[in-house]
């Protein structure tokens, strides 16, 4: 028995060190702290708790906007939808990120979506803060509480990406971990051009940089287990990330402005990339080939997306962007400096799992992330319209919209009794 | 008391439990992200509660019961291995100590019995001994009688026991 006991202290000893990251555990509570202003108490609702200090007596009262935008949001998809617009400050920006996105959130138990839908989250955050920063609105307080989520987000994609790691899909982390990296280092240039001298703009990029050499990192230590030959891996995954850079070349050909640069020298990185892929594959070396491809993919996604925010870009600042050496340097194909984007993006085969082969017209999307995106972007392209002959006019339709559906929810608060 | 008050009430609750039930859901599930999704949803299920003016008796264990039915349909659709996954993983200790534990020859040896008990035998253990619920406290949360949970608890030692004798 005094065996049973030892084993019962050490298991106890054991169990009761896990705790979660204090971050991580301040980052819950302040999504529950939001959570439990969107639901807040109906009128009349009395606790009759016999013993819990919490549930003691209560004869609550309170309706608050948040339960009103909840019951437009759920009977309604439309509201929703438009929440996908709502920045900081919009009144459904809570059913933005308080509802619509912990559900998004909650389907899902795949590491590997996990990663990239935390990918998308933290890039939305930077996404939110650009056009904040563009129309001038972009605080203090809104910078922190974005900056918090961001990384917030980024620490757990970057969490799934290592369990995919762990469970012996390396490729597949690769993509992942790139994926983010990706993400970040275009927002890190896109912040480099709207960041005035010590604005908030500023501080955030000094965030963003932060987090993406943390990504870049992970990425790079993920490449060098990338083993040299990869069963799976064959030239046709190589064309096909071919055709979606050219795409990407197509849409942002002679765009003239100051983005431009940024994109061309990735692009032509991406080329680079490519064609050493082309070379190690005719050597047999795959594995050394899907790193390169990742690279051209990685570089790819990166010009996509400052292609999308160009008109945002010509708001901000004209001065020179600071991408990271890796972005402007030409890849070389081992395994080493190089970095790859967001297969999940960028679709291709890896050996121990299959990635669907498509090209979309916004070149670097899948159709289940091509959504994702759409939703992704949706703040940016507010202020950003790189096919539309005018963005003022995109931007009326936007907010006309918001405006609706604001209207809506204020006129249902104010037939709603007990508010 | 009005929303501020119990919202506040709420969040205190959260900080008193949270840790408490992030454990008991990262060695039911041996998964660090989502110990800390099921974390987050037991308070919002909590909180739920709480808004639709539901009669509780005991707080911690509502939360213990509203972790384990969570954790239950999140095994209906996945199973994931074994204790060990913590370490792999680098789940998260209170104190910076954790290589010590990790690299104890003791440890390593409580691990591999812990992994080979059952899923209802480690929680018998886990609720039991390391969180200090009483039978009739755990036999709430699972719907079982206090009979039936104090069996369990035996068979969980027995089992145990016989393990550690065969190492």
């Amino acid at each position: 028995m005094k065996k049973f006991d030892n084993f019962i202290s050490q298991f106890t000893d054991y169990v009761r060190r896990i705790q979660m990251q204090p971050r991580i555990r301040d980052v819950v509570r302040e999504q529950l702290s939001a959570y439990a202003d969107l639901h807040a108490l109906t009128e009349g609702t009395v606790l009759t708790a016999t013993r819990s200090r919490f549930l003691e007596r209560i004869n609550v009262n309170i309706f608050r906007v948040g339960f009103a935008i909840l019951i437009v949001a759920v009977g309604t998809g439309g509201v929703a939808y438009a929440s996908h617009d709502a920045l900081p400050g919009d009144t459904l920006y809570p059913v933005k990120v308080g509802v619509v996105e912990r559900l998004e959130s909650a389907m899902l138990y795949d590491a590997k979506t996990r990663a990239t839908w935390n990918a998308i989250l933290a890039e939305r955050r930077l996404s939110e803060a650009a056009a904040l920063a563009v129309r001038g609105e972009l605080d203090e307080e809104t910078r922190l509480k974005l900056e918090e989520r961001f990384e917030y987000h980024a620490a757990r994609s970057a969490i799934a990406a290592d369990e995919v790691r762990a469970k012996g899909n390396v490729a597949v982390a690769l993509a992942v971990h790139s994926d983010l990296e990706a993400r970040l280092a275009a927002h890190a240039d896109l912040f480099s051009y709207l960041a005035t001298e010590e604005g908030e703009a500023k501080k955030m990029l000094g965030t963003i940089a932060r987090v993406r050499d943390t990504a870049s990192a992970a990425r790079q230590k993920t490449e060098a287990e990338i083993p040299g030959h990869l069963l799976a891996y064959d030239a046709d995954d190589i064309d096909a990330t071919a055709s979606v850079t050219e795409e990407v070349a197509r849409i942002a050909q002679g765009a003239g402005d100051t983005a431009t640069g940024g994109i061309d020298a990735r692009i032509t990185a991406a080329r680079a990339a490519l064609s050493s892929a082309r070379d190690s594959m005719a050597r047999d070396e795959s594995g050394v080939a899907y790193v390169a491809t990742q690279v051209a993919a990685r570089l790819t996604h990166e010009a996509s997306i400052l292609s999308k925010n160009r008109s945002l870009i010509a708001l901000g600042k004209p001065s020179a962007p600071s991408p990271t050496p890796a972005d402007t340097a030409a890849p070389a194909p081992a395994a080493a400096s190089v970095s790859p984007v967001n297969s999940a993006t960028m679709m291709m085969k890896v050996p121990d799992v299959s990635i669907t082969a498509t090209t979309s017209t916004e070149a670097t999307t899948t159709p289940e992330e091509e959504s994702e995106e759409d939703e992704d972007n949706a703040a940016q392209e507010e202020t950003s319209s790189r096919d539309q002959p005018s963005s003022s006019e995109s931007n009326e339709s936007t907010s006309s919209e918001t405006s609706k559906v604001e209207s809506t929810v204020k006129k249902i608060i104010n037939v709603l009794p007990g508010i | 008391m009005d929303q501020t008050e119990l919202k506040a009430d709420f969040l205190r609750t959260y900080d008193t439990y949270a840790n408490d039930i992030y454990r008991f859901c990262a060695v039911k599930v041996t998964n660090r992200e989502l110990a800390q999704d099921l974390t987050q949803e037991v308070f919002m299920r909590f909180w739920q509660t709480v808004r639709d003016g539901e009669k509780l008796r005991n707080e911690r264990a509502y939360l213990y019961t509203l972790a384990r039915n969570l954790i239950i349909d999140w095994y209906r659709k996945k199973k994931e291995s074994s204790l060990d996954v913590l370490t792999d993983q680098g789940i998260d200790f209170g104190n910076d100590d954790h290589k010590k534990i990790e690299e104890s020859a003791q440890m390593r040896e409580v691990l591999e019995v812990i992994n080979q008990l059952d899923d209802d035998a480690r929680e018998a253990l886990l609720l039991r001994y390391v969180e200090g619920f009483t039978p009739k406290e755990i036999a709430a949360m699972s719907g079982e009688t206090a009979n039936a949970v104090s069996v369990r608890i035996n068979r969980a030692i027995k089992k145990v026991q016989g393990l550690i004798q065969a190492t």
